[in-house]
């Protein structure tokens, strides 16, 4: 299962994500639709030891996106989602080391809001984790 | 002439229990960004009074830290350190040796050259931050030391 399916299928196990399919980089312009938008893997870190292993700490960044009925309504469910990526004790299983994985949603807020009455939600989403590229003995 | 890379010069500790007749070696250096050991020479110059300068170097205190050290379980270094705190060794409790292998040497007989030297374990700390339950010590190497060959498959040091 890559990567992407894991968050997908992460963020479908929150009670409080509205949405029962995860739609990737792509959201409907009819409520409710939700998408998931990656926006690639940063390498924060990288150190070796003197085996010739490297480690590196990796970030995933995503761009959680939700159109809904009308402004107003959704905002405390996207709070209690934010809160509820930080507080779930089960992280999907990114990288070498699962232990080490951590979820942060920030930033959530309107970002369109239309004249028909629908408004458009986004989180921004963080994964954290530790890739291990082991020296060949 | 290329350099030599530094996952080359392997140190294996004998993590043996304390009593035990049998070695057991661990490679050192997982998590490990920098190994060396300090030579530490005593160095006595002196100059007399025609300027000229004589120097001479009579010995060696050489020790090697090992930081940071992360507990992994089924690790008999683990073991080792951790009885070391544990029961608060001393003295020949403390007692070990260290291997350095030359991997860059060519293998003879599938052993690569290699030096066994006496060392004490001094352990510095235990516990350490969020990363990981950590128990960073310091090598003690005495000067008494064996040349010959390791087999890095087995284990095991031959002196020549």
């Amino acid at each position: 299962m890559s990567d992407l399916e894991k968050m997908k299928n992460w963020l479908l196990t929150c009670p409080y994500l509205g949405a029962e399919v995860l739609h990737t980089e792509h959201t409907d312009a009819a409520p409710v639709s939700s998408g998931l938008y990656p926006l690639g893997l940063e390498i924060v870190k990288e150190t070796g030891d003197v085996l010739g292993n490297r480690t590196q700490h990796c970030r995933y960044r995503f761009l959680l996106r939700q159109v809904v009925p009308e402004k107003g309504v959704d905002a405390d469910r996207l709070m209690r989602l934010q809160r509820w990526t930080q507080e779930c004790a089960e992280k999907p299983a990114f990288g070498d080391e699962p232990e080490q994985v951590h979820i942060r949603a920030e930033n959530g807020r309107l970002t369109k809001a239309s004249q028909t009455g629908t408004a458009m939600y986004t989180v921004e989403i963080t994964a954290d984790f530790i890739k291990i590229l082991k020296e060949k003995e | 002439m290329a350099k030599i890379e530094r996952k080359y010069l392997a140190h294996f500790i004998n993590a043996a229990a304390l009593g035990s007749t049998q070695a057991e070696y661990e490679r050192l250096g997982k998590d490990l960004e920098e190994f060396s050991a300090e030579l530490s020479a005593q160095v006595d110059t002196k100059k007399n009074i025609l300027g000229e300068s004589s120097i001479v170097i009579s010995g060696y205190d050489k020790t090697g830290s090992v930081e940071p050290y992360y507990a992994e379980e089924g690790s008999a270094l683990f073991e080792r350190l951790q009885d070391i705190i544990d029961n608060g060794r001393v003295l020949d409790e403390l007692k070990t040796d260290v291997v350095e292998v030359k991997l860059w040497k060519e293998a003879e007989n599938g052993g690569y050259s290699a030096i066994r030297e006496e060392a004490f374990i001094e352990v510095t700390s235990s516990g350490g931050d969020t990363t990981g339950y950590q128990i960073p010590f310091t090598l003690h190497f005495t000067g008494n030391k064996q040349k010959g060959t390791f087999n890095v498959s087995t284990k095991t040091f031959q002196e020549a």
